[in-house]
């Protein structure tokens, strides 16, 4: 027993001893954290390797992650000092969760932002600091699956206005009872569908610039008995307690083809995309339902995602160099963009269209995603041209805030409280929370 | 018959019948308790894993078992292995069972078998931390970990085990009262004449400890060190919030992250559980001759 | 005892008393102050009570969410501890009566404590309670229509209290041993009295396994108030928050949202309420506990 005595005493001592030299901190060495699922995990490794190959003077250490939770170990990270040197973002975590104390500001990496669009990174910027590179703009979007319209007899093009839709959707479950003419939303999708339904009839972004609720009572009514509508007319399912997959695109309501649509960011459609048979070849870029037909309105958008650099880097030349070589790699570097491909979204960036455009192999401004890109941009710069401003607002997606309004949604999808109670209980909390959210 | 014989025949047959009763009630109850494991194994090897209630594989497939210890694009593009996670998972497990039982023995044997000054006071603090909840405790030793004086030790450290030290720091210290309180209650039951005898012969504390009362210890011994693996190796709250990079990930950390996606069917995401579960399973067999149906429980008594 | 130095004991007992002072007096004291601060950045102010003013005040959301929590916490210990006792009881009384194959059993029960807590089996917990689930397949079998579990307050609640109670196993084997302890010689003599099986589990059994009673009732109560792993897992706070336990909405607000005094403030609490409950569990103990020593 005394042998296992000394051996553990001498366990501690030597571990303590080598604690002390345990992590490296080599300025050659980036670490570059994002989420994504497995086909976007292995393009970005693939996309690392091929760094390393060309740099060999840098190392790349990827660090993938799910969607889910990503955000919370971000900010228990960042409160640690332990975050990534490059890490993916999503554009309102930077008003809302960190700010300026934690992201540094890019413009002192010397990126050539002059290819990208003049306002791009006008969201990106606090005080004056450009607090991430941006990867793309997306838009919420419609995208239908043409094999459950086609065995209803319709034509995915035809359905241009929310009349069409609903329509369709009750012939889809006349002729073809089970299926949907989209199928289950959840809480966020709803939202910003009754948001840009509202904003279709009254010309008004869901919030104002003194950060209130732009919506009245009546108009949230009218919204919510819109979505009853959908609800009554095979368009979207009765009831959410019916279908508890959280997950739409392993969700065998989809895959199985009985839900005909979905309504996401074109920067996400490909893993919705992947788990449809025959790869999805199915799925028809619809845009944006307009209230008559030929009309360009309710297109929200924002900056997708964003590349943040940690203000750690900013103590270290040589980090800064590697960090900056890394992202123009990453953004501009042909073979890299060919291997990226867009499956974070379409760049904005001029150069990097341009390469996306000449691979003519990948056939990628045939995606989903680049349609998607091309509607979201079109509808927005005509609103824009009308004086209708409908970006998101940066506290809109912030995590506590939006329970405000996403949790009565919910209720409502759970048939467990009425339009008029939804209504209610989002006017009674918006502003105040929405006040407290922003005051940090 | 006989008057008497018809109603003893009839109580043998009333008896016969309620024992019959309670055992299918038994085996009814066990065969709920263990059908979800069944399930599970049986849905891992099945194409349609989560559209049957029977646990016979309908469309019987192995692609979940053979992709079941890697996953693509974890890592790097060819994904990494669960046995890597498996790996960190162990490397806070294993010192915490091995400094945890080991801390709680002493202490729990000089509260017991020796004279000092403030033994009540010791015995009534350990009954009183019993009772706390961890959660109180959690918020400021994250603090104390994560500070900036403290976390250069363990935070991103290479050194095995030490990555993960917030983890198992404590039990160096016989923190789990818990455990202190089942080897008092154990010794107790272990009469002195042995201590005695030893003495006599001119035994010291240490000798008494580990030749003559171990023998007598190992059931008890073995069911802490198996309350504890079980313990650790199972904890979610602990790896969550001392999350580091993904690499050094363990189990808890890794497998809600693999759930279903265009690459991850059921049967994947179910042998992959099947794995993970597979070495709580070989422990506990192991342990398992020392801890059911042995007096251990005795010292459980309040 | 010959020789025997009179630091021995002390240098021995160090170990427990650097944990005791650093593992749990330090961090029950500073808990207590953290919450009493509030941080903007670096900064730290001293607040006062603010901060349980805020968790109780109605009028803001994190209030709301906090009353919304406790009555959650409530609802699911007291399901989940009276169900855990119930249950363990019982079968261990079954058990206890020397069955064939009494091991197996034993074995059978035991493994969903060892199992249940894996992450890997409460992730399969929830594709069990999925609307296409296990349960639901078998409900189907039996002519029941599908209950969406997981998409209704009380069949959320329920799943996950069905998870800890499936994992009796432990407080089971405690009974089962409280119970061999229990003399033969009382049960023979009810039986020559002529009192029925039934009254002999109710006046000899129970009153003399009252002390394992109440050990096993305080430790679930205090472990169930403190629950995580399987609301954040299997039902992510529920359909609209009904299983948002306190010990989720803690991490949420400490661990992922970085504010550590309001956390502080919240565990606090929710440790008061714990001590409460035990306190009262404990004085109530001498109307109904037996103590044979």
């Amino acid at each position: 027993m005394k042998k296992t005595l000394l051996f553990i005493s001498l366990l501690i001592t030597s571990l303590i001893l080598f604690a002390c030299n345990g992590s490296s901190t080599d300025d050659t060495v980036i670490k570059f954290a994002w989420w994504g699922t497995s086909d976007r995990n292995i393009a970005t490794y693939q996309a690392i390797e091929l760094f390393e190959e060309k740099y060999p003077e840098y190392t790349v250490e990827g660090e993938q992650s799910p969607w889910n939770g990503y955000q919370q170990t971000l900010n228990n990270r960042l409160n640690r000092g332990t975050e990534a040197d490059v890490f993916q973002v999503n554009y309102n975590w930077i008003y809302s969760m960190y700010g300026e104390d934690y992201f540094m500001d890019i413009n002192e990496l010397d990126l050539d932002l002059s290819k990208y669009p003049v306002n791009e990174h006008n969201p990106l910027t606090v005080n004056g600091k450009v607090l991430g590179l941006s990867i793309s703009e997306t838009g919420y979007v419609f995208y239908l699956n043409k094999s459950v319209y086609q065995a209803a007899g319709l034509d995915v093009e035809d359905i241009k206005t929310w009349e069409d839709l609903i329509e369709a959707g009750n012939t889809i479950s006349s002729v073809t009872p089970g299926k949907y003419a989209l199928g289950r939303m959840d809480a966020q999708q709803v939202a910003i569908m009754m948001f840009s339904y509202l904003s279709q009839i009254t010309g008004k972004n869901v919030i104002n610039e003194d950060n209130e609720l732009n919506f009245t009572q009546a108009e949230l009514i009218t919204g919510f008995n819109f979505i009853s509508d959908l609800r009554n007319n095979g368009v979207l399912i009765s009831s959410n307690a019916t279908d508890t997959h959280i997950d739409g695109p392993t969700n065998p309501n989809w895959t199985s083809e009985k839900y005909g649509g979905v309504l996401q960011w074109n920067t996400a459609i490909s893993e919705y995309q992947n788990t449809l048979p025959n790869g999805g070849t199915n799925l028809y870029m619809a845009g944006m339902f307009q209230q008559e037909e030929g009309e360009q309105l309710g297109m929200y958008k924002k900056v997708s995602m964003a590349y943040a650099v940690s203000k750690r880097v900013e103590e270290s030349d040589t980090k800064k160099e590697a960090v900056k070589t890394f992202l123009e790699f990453m953004t501009t570097d042909p073979e890299a963009v060919r291997i990226l491909g867009v499956d974070r979204g379409v760049s904005n960036n001029a150069d990097t269209q341009a390469i996306l455009t000449a691979a003519t192999e990948n056939d990628f401004v045939n995606s989903l995603e680049w349609k998607g890109h091309q509607v979201v941009q079109t509808l927005f710069n005509y609103q824009l041209s009308i004086d209708q401003d409908l970006y998101i607002h940066p506290y809109y997606e912030h995590n506590t805030f939006r329970a405000i309004y996403e949790s009565p949604i919910e209720s409502f999808l759970l048939n467990n409280i009425n339009a008029n109670e939804a209504a209610t209980r989002i006017i009674n909390r918006f502003n105040s929370e929405l006040k407290r959210a922003m005051e940090g | 018959m006989t008057e008497a014989q018809k109603r003893i025949q009839a109580d043998k047959l009333k008896k016969n019948l309620k024992q019959g009763i309670k055992y299918l009630i038994i085996v009814a109850a066990a065969f709920i308790m263990l059908y979800p494991l069944l399930w599970i194994v049986g849905a891992s090897f099945s194409a349609s894993a989560n559209e049957s209630f029977w646990f016979i594989p309908k469309d019987f497939t192995l692609i979940g078992w053979k992709e079941s210890l890697t996953a693509p694009g974890w890592g790097s593009a060819q994904g990494y292995s669960l046995l890597r996670a498996l790996w960190n998972t162990l490397q806070y497990t294993i010192p915490h069972v091995l400094f945890g039982t080991f801390s709680t023995l002493i202490t729990a044997y000089v509260i017991t078998r020796m004279h000092f000054k403030g033994k009540k006071l010791v015995f009534a603090l350990i009954i009183g931390t019993l009772l706390m909840p961890n959660t109180v405790f959690r918020i400021p030793l994250y603090a104390f970990w994560t500070s900036g004086a403290i976390s250069p030790i363990w935070e991103n450290s290479n050194v095995p085990f030490m990555a993960y030290f917030p983890l198992w720091a404590g039990s160096v210290f016989a923190v789990n009262s818990f455990s202190v309180f089942m080897f008092i209650q154990f010794f107790r039951t272990i009469p002195r004449d042995l201590d005695e005898a030893a003495y006599m012969d001119g035994a010291n504390k240490f000798q008494v400890l580990f030749y003559v009362l171990m023998p007598v210890l190992k059931p008890i011994v073995m069911t802490v060190a198996l309350l504890l693996f079980i313990a650790e190796f199972n904890d979610y709250q602990g790896p969550l919030i001392y999350q580091g990079a993904t690499k050094s990930l363990p189990l808890s950390l890794v497998l809600p992250q693999l759930g279903l996606d265009s690459t991850n069917t059921y049967a994947h995401v179910y042998a992959r559980s099947i794995v993970s579960v597979s070495v709580l399973i070989i422990i506990f067999f192991a342990a398992q001759r020392y801890f059911v149906g042995n007096d251990a429980d005795s010292a459980i008594k309040g | 005892m010959v020789g025997e130095k009179k630091w021995v004991p002390y240098a021995l007992l160090g170990p427990w008393i650097v944990g005791f002072l650093l593992f749990k007096l330090y961090p029950f004291i500073s808990s207590f102050v953290m919450s009493l601060f509030q941080t903007r950045g670096r900064n730290s102010t001293f607040v006062g009570f603010a901060n349980f003013e805020l968790l109780f005040s109605s009028s803001s959301y994190v209030g709301e969410q906090f009353m919304n929590s406790l009555k959650v916490t409530f609802i699911y210990v007291f399901f989940t501890v009276p169900l855990i006792l119930i249950v363990s009881l019982l079968i261990a009384y079954v058990l206890a009566k020397k069955i064939k194959g009494v091991g197996f059993f034993r074995t059978a029960f035991y493994m969903p404590t060892v199992l249940g807590a894996n992450i890997a089996i409460i992730i399969l917990w929830r594709y069990i309670f999925e609307f296409n689930g296990l349960i639901n397949q078998g409900l189907a079998l039996i002519g029941i229509s599908p209950v969406s579990w997981l998409g209704t307050p009380g069949g959320a609640m329920g799943s996950i209290v069905a998870l800890r109670v499936w994992q009796f196993g432990s407080t089971m084997l405690i009974f089962l041993n409280a119970l061999k302890n229990v003399p033969e010689s009382l049960y023979e003599a009810a039986t020559i009295d002529g009192a029925s099986k039934t009254k002999q589990f109710l006046s000899i059994t129970i009153p003399m396994i009252t002390p394992i009673i109440l050990f096993n009732a305080v430790m679930r109560l205090v472990e169930t108030f403190q629950v995580f792993t399987g609301p954040m897992l299997i039902t992510n706070g529920g359909p609209e928050d009904s299983t948002r336990v306190l010990n989720m909405l803690i991490y949420e607000i400490a661990f992922a949202g970085g504010d550590l005094n309001l956390g502080s403030a919240m565990s606090w609490i929710l440790f008061l309420i714990i001590m409460l409950f035990t306190l009262l569990i404990f004085r109530s103990s001498k109307y109904w506990v037996h103590y044979s020593d």
